[in-house]
Formats: structure tokens, sequence, C-alpha cells
């Protein structure tokens, strides 16, 4: 079942109403009883819940559809996976900087010392 | 995601190729015992296992204990060495055993929680904020020192098994499955301490990655 365009019109009002302390909460409240009751949608509870298998690609089809429907109405949820594979990519990319660089010094003379010694008494016959 | 570190692992099962000779003739000085041979691989190996062991257990000393005994191993099994996989590939998979070893001689690796971080939602299901997000690259944000620091804590400071999965699955590139195998545990149980550990990881880095609040920028 595609997703039927919105007019740009109904999207600038919900933001507007989002955006607003006072409306917001109600409108939080409001889309969330709708999700929770709605066929073809889920929860942001769910969405988390389809998170770990979604990026490993084992969600079946109607899984996959439904989780891809909340990510496109969901600011919230797009926002918090965003930073959540955003975090995981600084990891990797602190980690690729320290290996290539040896940030942490590579290993001190004493115990590449130590090694060797270990070997050289070990050695095989 | 994590496919940049799971390519030198790729080649885990694959044979030795022609462009190998040079690996090929080291481990068959090293099986023949020459002392230079030693102190070639320890000098070209040491440092990378050492962050690497060091970034799984948090500690100087057993860093360079994991180091000493997986050399031990090396020189050990050398003769049985059939060439199969990277010298290095080997290696690496040493090191993460030792290391692995070691954090479980000191720790309870099931009994450890980190719920605090997990997202909230109200009783509809629906996310509770705020929810910040940051259109910094990830380039950008790790050039500064600061912040590439305060992530290197940021996994430094989780507990044990949380860490250790995280670094096994993100930056190391294993699967969920050869996590699960090495820890001995389930996989169900390694995607669940998973994706608590990349909360974990998200709230505690959030402040700093300069995010503007959802609701700021709607
Ligand atoms: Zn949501």
């Amino acid at each position: 079942m595609p997703e039927p365009k919105k007019p740009s019109i109904f999207r600038k009002l919900f933001r507007s109403l989002l955006r607003s302390p006072i409306t917001r909460p109600v409108i939080q409240r409001m889309g969330g009883s709708m999700l929770r009751h709605m066929p073809g949608q889920i929860t942001c509870r769910q969405f988390e819940d389809f998170l770990v298998d979604y990026l490993e690609d084992r969600l079946t089809a109607e899984q996959k559809k439904l989780f891809q429907r909340h990510m496109k109405v969901c600011p919230m949820c797009r926002a918090s996976l965003h930073s959540y594979l955003k975090v995981i990519e600084m990891g990797q990319a602190v980690c690729a900087e320290d290996d290539k660089d040896h940030v942490f010094d590579a290993a001190p003379q004493e115990l590449i010392d130590a090694i060797i010694d270990v070997a050289r008494k070990n050695k095989p016959k | 995601m994590s496919q940049r570190f799971s390519k030198n692992l790729s080649d885990k099962d694959g044979v030795m190729k022609i462009g190998d000779s040079d690996e090929a003739d080291l481990v068959s000085r090293l099986v023949r015992g020459d002392e230079d041979a030693f102190a070639t691989t320890v000098k070209e190996n040491a440092g990378w296992m050492l962050n690497l062991a060091r970034r799984f257990t948090n500690c100087d000393a057993d860093a360079a204990d994991c180091v000493q005994e997986s050399f031990a191993i090396l020189f050990k099994k050398i003769g049985e060495f059939q060439g199969r996989s990277k010298l290095k590939t080997w290696l690496h998979r040493v090191v993460v055993n030792q290391a692995l070893m070691k954090i479980r001689k000191k720790t309870n690796l099931r009994e450890q929680s980190l719920d605090q971080y997990l997202p909230e939602f109200d009783r509809n299901g629906l996310r509770i904020g705020p929810v910040r997000i940051s259109d910094e690259s990830v380039e950008s944000l790790i050039s500064n020192k600061e912040i590439a620091m305060k992530v290197r804590l940021a996994i430094a400071e989780l507990p044990d098994i949380f860490r250790v999965i995280l670094i096994l699955r993100d930056l190391e590139g294993y699967s969920t499955a050869e996590t699960a195998e090495l820890l001995e545990i389930e996989e169900g149980a390694v995607r669940t301490r998973l994706h608590r550990a990349r909360h974990a990881l998200r709230k505690i880095l959030e402040p700093t990655l300069g995010a503007k609040y959802l609701g700021d920028i709607l």
C-alpha cells in the first residue's frame, strides 16, 4: 500500500503544531493513540524493537514496510535513528584513527624485548 | 555500516595468494626458529595488538599480558600454522580471545544493565523527547580532538559486556553470530545488548555533538 502524498500545507500545519510547547503534547498523544490503533502503523516503541533487526536485514517484508512507513511519518524516530547511526560511525572513525596513527603509543620497547626474549627461550627445536 | 572494518576479517578463510609470498617466507622462517623473524613479527604487530587489547580490557597491564600471551601462542603453534589465513587475521583472533578471557576472569558478564540509557515512551508507545540531531559530518566532528577523546571515553566507560559487544560488532566488524560464539551467549542477547550499548553511547555523546533539539529545527 503506497503512502499517499500529503499536501505540504498539512505538513506545515502539523510542524507548527508540533513546534509549539502547548500543542505539542496534545499532538503527540493523539498521534500516539492513532498509531496504536491504526492498522498498518506501528508505534515508536515498536519501531525501536524492530531497529536492530532492520539494520541486520532480518525483518520480514511486512515488518520492513511498517518500519519504513513509521520512519516516514515520525520525525522523532527519524532523528533518533540518525544520531544512533552517527554515534556508531564516530566510534568507528575514532578507532580507525587510533589504529592508523597509534594515538596511544605503539608497544613499549620493554614489552617487545620481553616477548622476543620469551620466544628465544621457547623457539622450536 | 562496518564494512571498512570487516574488510581485514573477510579473508579469514581465504587461501594464501601469490602476493602473500613475503608472508609465506616469514612464516617458514618462524617455523625454523629464526630469531630475526620473531623480532620482526613482534615489532610489526605488537603495536596494533596492544591497541586492540587495550580497547577491550581498558587496562594497560592486562593489555600487555594479552599481547605477550598471544605471541606465546603464536610461537608455540607456528608449526601448525598452515597459511590458511593471514598471520595478522589469525593474531587478531588470538588477541580478542585473550582479552575476553581476561575480562571474564574479572567480571560476571551477565549481571550488568544499561536500562537507564534506553529511549522512553509514553503510554501510547510514542517517543518522549528530547531528541537531538546534528548536521555536522562525522569527519568534522572527529577532527575535533576533544570530541574524539570523548568518544574514546564513552566507549571505555560502558560496562564490560556492553563494551565488548559494541567493539566486536561495530568496531571490529564481527557478525552477530561470530560475536555470540566468542562470548558463548545467544544471538538474541548480543542484539539486545548491542542495542543498549549504542543507545548508551548516543545518550552520553549527544551533548558533545553540537546537536539541536528536534523541536528547534522543525
Ligand atoms: Zn516514532
